[in-house]
């Protein structure tokens, strides 16, 4: 009897144990990122590039310039070609990697370290209405980088130095991932804002070298590639890839590609040596890029279509591009693109 | 009467009926496991103080039986009763005691660990900040009040309080919370099919939602996602009824100019601290898919303390901090990750067990209990030897040698 007893009470006892409603005040969460109330936001310059913050910024005399936020599929690529692709919108001379290194400040982004550099341009003004000094910040994280970029008038980015400074330190990138993959419906979850080309897009109508072998795309940025092995002379590979707006620019891009033939770079008064107009067949032009170099032959079709550069490239020993350059031709003046209504 | 109990208390009997029992619960326990998964055997067998009924498989074998706090109760006072009873505190029997003070410390140790100790993950992307973890297998309800410059209040319901007919309240929700169904694991539905049940909500984004009402999970890989259907009252009049689910995202509730949010989610331990992932690295073997190193670098900020250092976190080098251990446990930040889209990420497995040093105490207490024992023993035994008169000798002249028998094979 007192067996059973001793048994109830415990398990009233259990029974009767209740966890307790808890209240817990919690710091609110960061925020994506904290702006001055008179940075104003506005749409992103460049259209492809929803995913992208920009706001005005103006002193009291109508000078504006514009604070940009730009995420990136990472960039495989140094410092200088980076840096130089900014001194290049600033009508600057391309630096080298030796002075790139001591142009670099470290500065925080976030809770992590990036790179800021102070460009100035010497032929613009204020009151032009071009950019005349740029505080550029990126940061390389492991699948993009970040830039961050305040550009105007110099007086009015040495006002605004230090608020933009603040701004990247207050960035909360989990936040503002989240807020800019939300402009972005459509993309998937990492967006690839360089590439404007998800896999799923439709893909141009061209018409393929029946000698072509089609292989996978080593990366997300190429839409296409094809073994070349038929010819006498060696192999080739022919990639095709697409990227939003100009791509970079013609002459970043084109001592890319020499750096990768082991080419000095070019400045821009000889990009013509290395160019020539491509004829395509509804009328448009297309950019034709031929460099022999120590390590093989590139060849690159650059064609602008609407808000996207295409880029029809092939590289290999120069005797089998020499042989496939008919192909090559042919195959990029078939090309259909879905954007464009049929002639 | 006193003198029977104490007789039972401190009998020998007791303690061979408890082990035998102990030994019954831990293989009834460990079977159970097949059928009711890990963690709810644990709670049923050994985090009980009676199993009732205990049956395995459908098979029932008995009406009731002691759970585990019940037989580590018994033998805990069993234990102090009999050595309260039959041992007197002398020098000779210090090893005896120590070894008897290591077991009940190791008992207690177990029981308040059961109590005590809590286990949850925090996992956080590379830039993210974390200032809570979250349990592995508790839910809650919880309404969150915005409305302060500063700070939120978060008002949380244990899962465990969540019984269909409950009414709850408190003092900082303007509301009662009633309680019209809970499911412990259900999926959602918005077409009508079968074992789809409809519920009464009529407010938030799931108010259209049927609910599919799932057996509890056993798998050690999955959690149970509870479902509620709660109406919340003021003054007996209903201000409506909502669908939530640990499925669903947070709703809004609006009640006298005051906005909540309001989530049935995985329960959160907040702590006073917060860490950011600075870097997760995941390094595997060359050509292969087994891991050679997980290793997160974290900041840990406490604003109380003024505390702003760089910690590395990694395999078998767990953070210590507030009472609460931080070690490595997943990881998804290798190429192939990346490659997908996806954020490096790391998941750390926070433990807090404010007891984790009572079982390597009362180790430490038993062996040395057990080696003074011993020493005491050895030393009394060659005292008794060395005292040990000489035996007669019939021929001094021999050589002492040649006193000692040779050894046979």
């Amino acid at each position: 009897m007192s067996f059973l007893l001793v048994i109830s009470l415990l398990n009233l006892s259990v029974g009767c144990f209740q966890e307790p409603i808890m209240v817990v005040k919690i710091p609110k969460e960061r925020p994506a990122y904290v702006v001055p109330d008179h940075w104003m936001p506005t749409p992103s310059r460049l259209p492809m590039h929803s995913a992208s913050l920009s706001f005005a910024v103006a002193d009291e005399h109508g000078h504006t310039g514009e604070v940009s936020v730009l995420p990136m599929r990472r960039f495989q690529v140094d410092d200088v070609e980076i840096v130089n692709l900014w001194r290049h919108q600033l009508g600057l001379e391309p630096t080298t990697p030796q002075q790139t290194a001591r142009d670099a400040t470290e500065v925080k982004i976030g809770p992590f370290d990036g790179k800021l550099f102070d460009l100035g341009s010497p032929n613009h003004n204020g009151d032009s209405g071009h950019a005349s000094r740029m505080l550029t910040a990126y940061l390389h994280q492991a699948n993009r980088t970040w830039f961050f970029k305040l550009a105007g008038p110099s007086h009015l980015v040495e006002t605004e130095k230090a608020s933009f400074l603040r701004f990247l330190e207050s960035v909360n990138f989990h936040k503002i991932q989240r807020e800019l993959q939300s402009r972005t419906p459509h993309q998937t979850a990492s967006p690839n804002l360089q590439t404007s080309a998800p896999r799923s897009r439709k893909m141009p109508q061209w018409e393929e070298p029946a000698s072509w072998q089609s292989a996978s795309p080593k990366s997300s940025v190429q839409l296409a590639r094809f073994h070349i092995s038929h010819t006498k002379e060696g192999d080739a590979e022919m990639t095709v890839s697409v990227l939003s707006g100009d791509g970079g620019g013609l002459l970043p891009n084109v001592n890319r590609w020499r750096r990768q033939i082991n080419l000095p770079p070019l400045e821009l008064e000889s990009l013509g040596n290395v160019t020539r107009q491509l004829d395509l067949k509804d009328e448009r032009k297309g950019v034709l890029v031929d460099m022999t170099g120590g390590e093989g032959r590139v060849l690159v079709a650059v064609i602008s279509v609407g808000e996207e550069t295409w880029f029809y490239k092939m590289t290999g020993v120069p005797g089998a591009i020499e042989e496939e350059m008919a192909a090559f031709t042919k195959f990029v003046r078939s090309a259909q693109y879905p954007s464009i209504p049929k002639q | 009467m006193i003198n029977r109990a104490l007789q039972i208390l401190t009998s020998l009997k007791l303690t061979v009926a408890c082990l035998a029992a102990a030994m019954l619960l831990v293989f009834f326990g460990t079977l159970a496991q097949v059928d009711e998964g890990l963690y709810a055997a644990q709670d049923r067998y050994f985090k009980s103080f009676f199993i009732s009924p205990l049956k395995i498989a459908n098979l029932w074998l008995l009406p009731i039986f002691p759970g585990g706090y019940t037989i580590g109760g018994i033998l805990l006072v069993n234990l102090i009763a009999a050595h309260g009873k039959r041992f007197k505190f002398t020098k000779k029997k210090i090893g005896i005691f120590l070894t008897h003070a290591g077991l009940i410390l190791l008992l207690l140790g177990q029981l308040f660990t059961d109590v005590l100790s809590r286990e949850s993950s925090l996992n956080f992307e590379e830039g993210e900040t974390k200032s809570y973890s979250i349990d592995f297998r508790k839910n809650e309800l919880v309404f969150i009040d915005k409305s302060a410059a500063e700070t939120n209040t978060v008002i949380s319901v244990p899962e465990s309080r969540l019984r269909k007919g409950a009414t709850l309240s408190d003092a900082n929700l303007p509301f009662q919370i009633q309680i019209r169904e809970y499911w412990p694991n259900a999926d959602l539905s918005n077409q009508p099919i079968a074992g789809a049940v409809s519920t009464s909500a009529n407010q938030g984004a799931a108010k259209d939602f049927l609910v599919l009402p799932a057996e509890k999970t056993t798998e050690m890989d999955k959690r149970d996602l509870p479902c509620a259907v709660i109406e919340l009252l003021d003054d007996e009049q209903s201000i409506g009824t909502w669908l939530t689910s640990a499925i669903l995202n947070s709703q809004t509730v609006r009640h006298e100019g005051k906005t909540f949010d309001l989530a049935l989610r995985y329960r959160r331990y907040y702590e006073p601290f917060s860490l950011t992932l600075l870097k997760a690295t995941h390094e595997k073997y060359k050509g292969t898919e087994n891991p050679k190193n997980f290793s997160s670098r974290v900041r840990l900020k406490n604003e109380e303390t003024n505390e702003d250092r760089e910690v590395l976190i990694y395999m078998n080098h767990p953070l210590r901090y507030g009472g609460l251990t931080f070690y490595q446990h997943q990881m998804a930040a290798d190429e192939a990750a990346v490659q997908q889209g996806h954020i490096p990420n790391s998941t750390l497995q926070v433990v807090r067990n404010p007891t984790w040093l009572t079982p390597y105490l009362a180790c430490l207490m038993v062996g040395a209990g057990l080696l003074v024992q011993f020493l005491t023993h050895l030393v009394r035994f060659l005292r008794k030897q060395k005292r040990k008169p000489a035996a007669p000798n019939k021929n001094a002249s021999r050589p002492p040698s040649a006193k000692t028998k040779r050894p046979t094979a």
